[in-house]
């Protein structure tokens, strides 16, 4: 009797996929709300229960959002929206109590800190509104010796701590890794902080607004209160700004390295691990700067605490999160234009639900919208984290280990980075100089998809070939030694078919064959002609147009 | 005289870079982007009064003034500013001065959205993007950012991005494992009619597909003198755009300066800052010059956004609304100025026309610079920039 898997294989082609009214059937709509809810295909056995009863769809959906992947999911469409995981700027130094760890790590681990914090809050069902009310924060043992709290190392990656420098609860808010990342300058004076306040967390991009004169007054201050012109954005963004104080405005890894050059004397000690990046004598530093007094939008807030509680009850907050996941799951992420009106309707239960984020997650892949949308190219994200679930591949450089004497950037994901990375050339974003993604195939995503294809079918079919059939993820019909007589290579294309594109197309097989054939003639051995058809399929564009 | 919508962006194109006579329009663009917001007022729209006074304590007691050449008045610091003295020197008869170019907004990402664009639309192309897709569209690819920068809306499919440390390099090694790649390539390009199958979206996305598919193969058979893995230096970016272009591997470059402008404090470096735009713009025209295409390509320079007359408290200067530009190349007739700042260093409305102050004219905006680039180059600006601003 043949495997479940190959029956599959062998079952009539299936059937088109969009119904007549132009929605997705419900295998499609089920690979497409998986991708952009875990980054993977649904496996063979998932998409079978939605072919044999549509209805499953929504019980499948409720068990994806439960997924760590999901919560994968949830840290990139932050770090899309709030212009985090940059790597194309200097990475701070490998020093003190880090001495061994490479540097491109620590980086990332700044800009993750925020982005746990979120995934943690989502994954414990609590309210979104915690995102900025939040009292503790989430550190891994690199930000333990860099901010220096307390870790345990038996515990998970990842752990809740708190900050014990006096600065206000207020979730992302509060944390380092948002202002190591976003900096500002003693003229800047927060604003740019305020302004990426407004825009991330309640899309109203102030500094996007037309500034409609072509000269300032010298007295600066004054025009910021009382030229119409200035007004506009001052108004809003410097009362945020005030509450920021206490903050320093930038500790950048320029100033980490001079700081450790320096052998973190007095007045650079804040700048070496570990980093104090909150003065509490400071947070009324705007008062000599001549800020107006703190306050949200015209309403009276204090300090950075009552700020994330003000910002979590403004209706924008909500809607900008959906805003932000639809930009993430449709694809349709231009924060200027009008969103449609999906996005108010599903704002207004996402309150409802008690700010639910899976209940979010549920109800935007459930709706016809998400159903109808034009079909999208795999994100870089989505590459990554579907070819290491189908082959085991990660497209990495760089150092494991560091020796602490030798500059080390320690290990980098290649389709999740750009300073070596291929994030931006497949049409990402870098979080800096690049924040709007591509969504339409490029020269250099075809690229990078190629040579990304190339790479993993090669690891996968070196790996499966050194393990016993049982044991493989892709070639698990082929004989202990690899060979395979015609029946067993039909069966495994159909497969390979199966696995990749998700779902059976017997026709398809038969046109993997001749290819097959043709490279097993060329190489001369059965593993080359395997790489072959596996890359070819990892190319296709039912793989990662969905 | 009224001005129709039309016949503004017509005229400003005609005006702004007006090719020497016999000369046939450009056919290349490189935009160079001075990003963080330059300080024109020490060279392209000279104040060395002002300069002198505001940053007395920053030049090395040497004297800020003017120099003069073909025609062109540009601030000058020979101790301070060599490279910038030489450059401009040698290369102000083929240049075009902007001076009161309206920013649109003094937020970088803000401005500098208006500044590549032309418009204050998120997700718009930017100028590299619509030239390479119009006048690029035979080339293996139409555009290539050198800059980090590009913003190709939804133009991707004829922009390529290098990478900060060229890692493009990797993709195009003609190295080959198992899989073939034209077979690969035919694979897909076949395979793309999957994705018509009446789905909204489809067919676009297909047709995407092949593009960027047989794109993607001609880069690969074209090839770039890239070092994967090693950092782009800004010199090296000139000679690499100039051979790009001189290949017809693409026909619009963006190339960063390479330099530090956003000096709110500590404003010595912006001296510093010029310098290096210089060099980088010597290396640029030369490279250009040398392998017979300067004359066909039109080379923009500019920041998004000026910066303000007066120093503030920490020896820094701040963002401000007006800036230069300056066009160079592109069989321009050279030794011009158009455009002006008042004494209050605010953009002084000009005439479409003649290009000097008239108050009856119109303030140069970041939308009307753009359209005067693309109508330069022979690309409908009507069609590209329906939404461009016409100034206050």
């Amino acid at each position: 009797m043949l495997p479940p898997l190959i029956a599959l294989a062998c079952a009539p082609a299936p059937a088109p996929q969009v119904a007549p009214d132009g929605r997705l059937d419900p295998v499609a709509h089920a690979a497409r709300a998986s991708l952009v809810l875990r980054g993977v295909r649904p496996s063979a056995e998932e998409s079978a229960r939605v072919r044999r009863d549509p209805e499953a769809l929504d019980a499948l959906v409720a068990e994806w959002v439960e997924s760590p992947l999901f919560l994968e999911t949830v840290r990139d469409v932050h770090a899309q929206a709030w212009w985090l995981r940059s790597d194309t700027r200097a990475d701070p130094p490998s020093a003190g109590p880090l001495l061994l760890t490479g540097s491109s790590e620590i980086e990332a681990a700044f800009q993750e800190e925020p982005l746990r914090l979120v995934s943690e809050i989502v994954a414990d069902g609590r309210p979104y509104t915690d995102v900025v009310t939040a009292e503790h924060t989430m550190i891994d043992a690199i930000l333990a010796e860099a901010y220096g709290l307390p870790f345990d190392p038996e515990g998970p990656d990842w752990q809740p701590a708190t900050y014990t420098d006096g600065r206000p609860a207020a979730g992302v808010l509060s944390t380092n890794g948002l202002w190591l990342r976003h900096v500002s300058g003693v003229a800047n004076a927060h604003r740019s902080r305020a302004s990426w306040l407004a825009r991330s967390l309640l899309c109203d991009d102030l500094s996007a607004r037309d500034l409609p004169v072509t000269s300032i007054p010298h007295e600066e201050g004054e025009a910021l209160r009382s030229d119409p012109a200035c007004q506009g954005c001052h108004q809003a963004m410097d009362p945020i700004a005030a509450q920021l104080y206490g903050f320093r405005f930038a500790v950048r890894p320029g100033d980490m390295r001079i700081a450790w050059l320096l052998d973190c004397r007095d007045d650079v000690a804040h700048a070496c691990y570990p980093l104090d990046l909150y003065e509490p004598s400071q947070s009324d530093g705007w008062i000599e700067q001549g800020l107006p007094t703190p306050s949200f939008y015209g309403l009276p807030s204090e300090h950075l605490g009552s700020l994330g509680r003000q910002v979590a009850a403004d209706p924008r907050f909500a809607t900008c999160a959906v805003r932000h996941f639809w930009g993430w799951f449709t694809q349709d992420d231009a924060y200027g234009a009008v969103p449609p009106p999906v996005v108010d309707t599903l704002a207004q239960g996402f309150v409802e639900s008690g700010f639910d984020t899976k209940w979010l997650a549920r109800a935007l892949v459930s709706s016809p919208e998400f159903a109808a949308a034009p079909p999208q190219v795999m994100r870089s994200e989505q590459l990554a984290r579907w070819l290491f679930d189908l082959t085991g591949f990660r497209w990495t450089i760089g150092e494991s280990e560091c020796d602490g004497v030798t500059a080390c950037g320690g290990v980098r994901d290649l389709l999740l980075t750009d300073e070596l990375g291929m994030r931006t050339l497949a049409g990402g974003q870098d979080g800096w100089d690049v924040v709007v993604s591509d969504h339409t195939p490029t020269p250099t995503q075809q690229l990078v998809l190629s040579v990304a294809a190339e790479l993993a079918a090669a690891h996968v079919v070196e790996a499966d070939l050194a393990v016993p059939p049982e044991s493989r993820r892709l070639l698990s019909a082929l004989a202990p030694d690899g060979t395979s007589d015609v029946e067993a290579r039909r069966a495994q294309l159909g497969l390979l078919v199966e696995r990749i594109l998700g779902g059976p197309d017997p026709a398809l097989v038969d046109e993997l064959l001749p290819h097959w054939r043709d490279a097993r003639a060329r190489h001369g051995a059965d593993g080359p002609a395997w790489e072959v058809v596996i890359a070819l399929l990892l190319q296709d564009p039912a793989a990662w147009v969905y | 005289m009224s001005w129709t919508r039309r016949s503004v962006l017509g005229a400003l194109g005609a005006l702004v870079a007006a090719p020497a006579v016999g000369a046939t329009p450009p056919k290349r663009l490189v935009v160079v982007l001075a990003d963080g917001g330059w300080d024109a007022w020490l060279t392209l729209d000279p104040r060395p009064e002002m300069v002198s006074e505001r940053d007395q304590a920053l030049v090395d007691g040497a004297d800020e003034t003017t120099s003069t050449y073909a025609g062109i008045s540009f601030g000058s610091n020979p101790v301070s500013r060599p490279l910038t003295e030489s450059f401009l020197a040698r290369w102000a008869s083929r240049a075009v001065v902007l001076r009161g170019v309206w920013s649109g907004a003094i937020g970088h990402e803000a401005a500098l959205l208006r500044a590549l664009t032309g418009t204050s639309t998120p997700g718009a192309p930017d100028l590299g993007a619509i030239v390479g897709s119009v006048l690029g569209h035979r080339h293996p690819v139409g555009y290539v950012d050198l800059s980090g920068r590009g913003m190709p809306g939804d133009l991707g499919g004829a922009m390529a991005r290098v990478g900060v440390r060229q890692q493009l390099g990797w993709l195009l090694d003609p190295t080959e494992g198992a899989v073939d790649r034209a077979v690969a390539d035919a694979w897909v390009r076949r395979r793309s009619s999957i994705l018509r199958d009446g789905t909204a979206g489809g067919e676009a996305i297909a047709d995407a597909l092949v593009a960027a598919r047989d794109r993607a193969g001609a880069l690969r058979g074209a090839g770039a003198d890239l070092v994967p893995g090693a950092w782009l230096k800004t010199d090296s970016t000139a000679t690499l755009a100039a051979d790009l272009l001189a290949r017809d591997v693409c026909a619009s470059v963006m190339l960063d300066s390479g330099q530090s402008w956003d000096f709110h404090e500590r404003a010595t470096g912006m001296n510093g800052s010029w310098e290096g735009l210089s060099e980088l713009l010597e290396l640029l025209l030369t490279a250009l010059d040398e392998r017979g295409i300067l004359d066909d390509t039109l080379v923009l320079v500019r920041s998004e956004m000026g910066r303000t007359p007066w120093r503030n408290p920490l020896g820094g200067t701040d963002h401000w609304p007006v800036g230069s530009a300056l066009l160079l190349g592109g069989g321009l007739d050279g030794g011009r100025v158009v455009g002006a700042t008042g004494d209050d260093h605010a953009a002084l409305p000009v005439s479409l026309t003649t290009g000097l102050p008239d108050p009856t004219g119109e303030v140069i905006s970041y939308g009307h610079l753009a359209a005067g680039v693309l109508a330069a180059l022979g690309v409908d600006a009507r069609l590209w920039l329906p939404d461009a601003p016409l100034g206050l």
